[in-house]
């Protein structure tokens, strides 16, 4: 386990994010910013940046974990389709608020990884695509881009270098569904917000049937401190497979909520008690989702467990993911299965409509659960409810319908004799109450 | 050439074509709600998933090319649990009107609730309804019916070449119908009736007029016509009922024009094929 201050937790995403007026970019480029940026773009190959950011072991924040170097590598060389470079701002995960935070206070560090980025893929246009409902956000982010547009960062011949790049903000009209990666293309091309079928992947036919790569702005927001640094530099924090630092928004029955950017692979039970103030007075912890609403979740017992260390594999060892990082805690006084049901009335409300499962099996299960939470269940909907969500597990064609299930099959395995409680006595375990 | 093994059968095809056709090849059967061979597939009603060796995840045939040594499963007991598992997230919220359905018969759900579908409904819940909106004197929508597998929006958008339909909504309560004032406007607005799997679009013109398993099927065309459709007229005592294109294995030959299809019920109008 990695030797951490917990109370004093270190920062590289958040580096400027107490620093105010970050948003200026006056004030960014004081502070060395879009240094990196220039230097890269004027001494750097493309292939050695990947190269870098492959060595660094970076890995995509926004969920799926997947080699943010290795996907950049995906993108065609010899293609004569011009190459995109989206970012995922459409940060809508229920319990993960950490991007928003880099959007509003820190934006030219995510415009400077894009910057990077798109140096490294070969692309000459970016997107950010934000959430419809960041309104806020995306003023800041908007005032950044014409900032930077001013200032001769973005558009022709940027930092005095011979590289072109536009920066375009877009966006979304708040579909959850957008936040997934084809999806969110197909928003972007004005279209439905559905996800495509794979293959083929974005890397080889995306935005306009070019080579894209989507990252999240977290990822990107990295970037810069990587190419700065080094990959060793970035590797001194977090372990062997999960390198570097992560996000973690921790939201729910618990003492300090907030954002905290911690290195991976430091123990979760003494971050929740240490850094965020354990549970609030009087009361424990019950469940914990530690990646996001769309992760399974897991018991107090598991996530103070030894084993279970906040990087890709440690929540993994528990039986869950670390997702996005959104860390969201129940104590004792929730009702699991009010929780499960809110949670369930989001799928069914946020699934596109698209294939059959997610479809017809996310408002099965919100009807099911909502019946059991108000005492008219029947004896054998446990096993139903559980039937249901194996049945839509991994046969949709985007995660969404996984993530349906998942939090289904968890709270139904770890805490069955709430929901038995719900349907022999028809109402809430007592001392637990309706959020 | 790709050699690939399904269910244990060696077989060698072209590379590049799909699982659902390297299947259909050796004569084995996949079956498909939202593939159809005119458009690219939509992956949409995941009733065609197959299980391949190395990968963990269900694929869906119509999608997923063959590689070189793909081995494929498409009746292990995991593709028949998900089979099975699609066809009832369909039939929970479709209505038990078989008997007045003029589609009864060459209904792609029906035969499939035959052989993958449940004897006993397991929902309890009130079913899912759609309030009627009428689409003049040709088409006629039940959408109560539907299982959204949108062929008759890529139909309308790739071929009527009019983006008149689409999904409205979204969740369990997607729609599909038409944009602005409930019509599909188009000279080939009909095609969408032959094209639906299901009941949810029929001819109004056909509706309760006789069942399909009486009709006599003849195929014919009509020298006036400006696009000579190729049509197959469903006749019953003497009187032409219904007038659809060519279907040969669950597929349109063509389309034909809403003029052939509406517009002509005389047997003097059309040079009987026989």
């Amino acid at each position: 386990m990695i030797d951490f201050d917990y109370k004093n937790p270190e920062k590289i995403v958040f580096k400027n994010i107490d620093i105010p007026g970050m948003r200026y970019v006056a004030n960014y480029r004081k502070k060395g910013g879009y240094e990196t940026a220039r230097t890269v773009i004027a001494e750097w190959k493309p292939d050695d940046v990947i190269e870098e950011v492959k060595k660094s072991g970076l890995r995509g924040r926004g969920g799926a974990g997947f080699l943010t170097g290795l996907k950049w590598s995906f993108i065609p060389k010899d293609s004569p389709l011009p190459k995109y470079l989206i970012c995922n701002a459409d940060e809508s995960e229920p319990g993960t608020f950490k991007d928003r935070e880099i959007l509003r206070f820190d934006p030219h560090s995510l415009i400077e990884g894009m910057i990077i980025g798109a140096y490294a893929i070969g692309a000459h246009q970016g997107y950010i695509y934000i959430r419809g409902e960041f309104a806020q956000e995306a003023n800041v982010v908007n005032d950044a881009i014409e900032e930077a547009y001013k200032e001769g960062v973005l558009g022709k011949s940027i930092l005095k270098t011979n590289w072109d790049f536009d920066l375009h903000l877009y966006r979304g009209a708040g579909a959850y569904i957008c936040g997934e990666e084809t999806a969110l293309i197909e928003s972007l091309e004005g279209k439905r917000g559905h996800p495509r079928n794979k293959p083929p992947f974005p890397a080889v036919q995306g935005f306009n049937q070019s080579p894209t790569i989507v990252n999240n702005v977290e990822t990107l927001a990295a970037v810069p401190y990587i190419l700065k640094y080094g990959a060793q530099g970035y590797r001194k924090y977090g372990t062997e497979k999960s390198a570097g630092t992560k996000l973690f928004s921790v939201c729910g029955l618990i003492k300090k909520p907030g954002v905290y950017e911690v290195p991976m692979g430091i123990s979760f039970k003494r971050f929740l008690y240490e850094t965020c103030g354990g549970p609030l007075e009087g009361r424990e912890f019950k469940a914990i989702i530690p990646g996001g609403s769309s992760v399974p979740l897991i018991t107090r017992e598991m996530a103070e467990s030894e084993e279970c260390t906040m990087d890709y594999e440690g929540f993994q060892k528990v039986g869950t993911m670390l997702g996005s990082g959104g860390v969201i805690v129940y104590d004792n006084s929730v009702c699991i299965v009010r929780a499960l049901e809110i949670l369930s009335r989001f799928y069914a409300h946020e699934s596109c409509g698209q294939c059959t499962p997610c479809r017809e099996g996310t408002g099965w299960l919100y009807k099911v659960l909502h019946r059991i939470e108000n005492g008219l269940g029947h004896p054998d909907e446990i096993d139903l409810i559980v039937d249901i969500a194996n049945n839509i597990d991994g046969e949709t064609i985007c995660p969404l319908g996984d993530a349906a299930a998942w939090p289904v099959q968890s709270a139904v395995k770890n805490f069955r004799s709430e929901f038995e409680y719900h349907i022999t006595h028809h109402t809430c375990l007592p001392g637990t109450a309706k959020y | 050439m790709a050699k690939v093994v399904i269910d244990g059968q060696q077989v060698e095809v072209r590379e590049g074509i799909t699982i659902l056709w390297a299947a259909r090849q050796i004569g084995k059967y996949i079956p498909t709600f939202c593939y159809y061979p005119w458009f690219p597939p939509q992956g949409n009603c995941r009733i065609c998933q197959v299980e391949v060796k190395g990968i963990p995840k269900l694929q869906i045939a119509c999608n997923i090319p063959v590689r070189d040594g793909m081995e494929i499963f498409t009746e292990n007991e995991r593709v028949i649990r998900a089979r099975r598992a699609v066809m009832e997230f369909l039939l929970i919220h479709h209505p038990l009107d078989c008997p007045i359905c003029d589609q009864s018969s060459e209904c792609d759900l029906q035969d499939l609730a035959f052989r993958h579908g449940m004897a006993v409904g397991r929902y309890r819940e009130a079913k899912r309804t759609f309030p009627k909106v009428d689409y003049g004197d040709k088409i006629a929508r039940e959408m109560n019916r539907c299982i959204h597998c949108r062929r008759c929006i890529k139909l309308a958008e790739d071929y009527m070449g009019v983006e008149v339909i689409g999904a409205l909504e979204r969740g369990d309560k997607t729609e599909i119908g038409a944009y602005i004032d409930a019509i599909i406007d188009s000279e080939w607005s009909g095609n969408v009736i032959d094209i639906c799997p299901v009941g949810a679009l029929t001819d109004k013109k056909f509706r309760f007029s006789s069942r399909v398993w009486d009709l006599d099927q003849v195929n014919a065309y009509r020298p006036d016509c400006p696009h000579q459709c190729k049509v197959r007229l469903g006749i019953h005592r003497g009187k032409i009922q219904r007038v659809t294109a060519r279907i040969y294995n669950g597929v349109m030959e063509s389309m034909i024009c809403d003029d052939c299809r509406f517009n002509h019920y005389n047997l003097e109008d059309w040079v009987l094929e026989v």
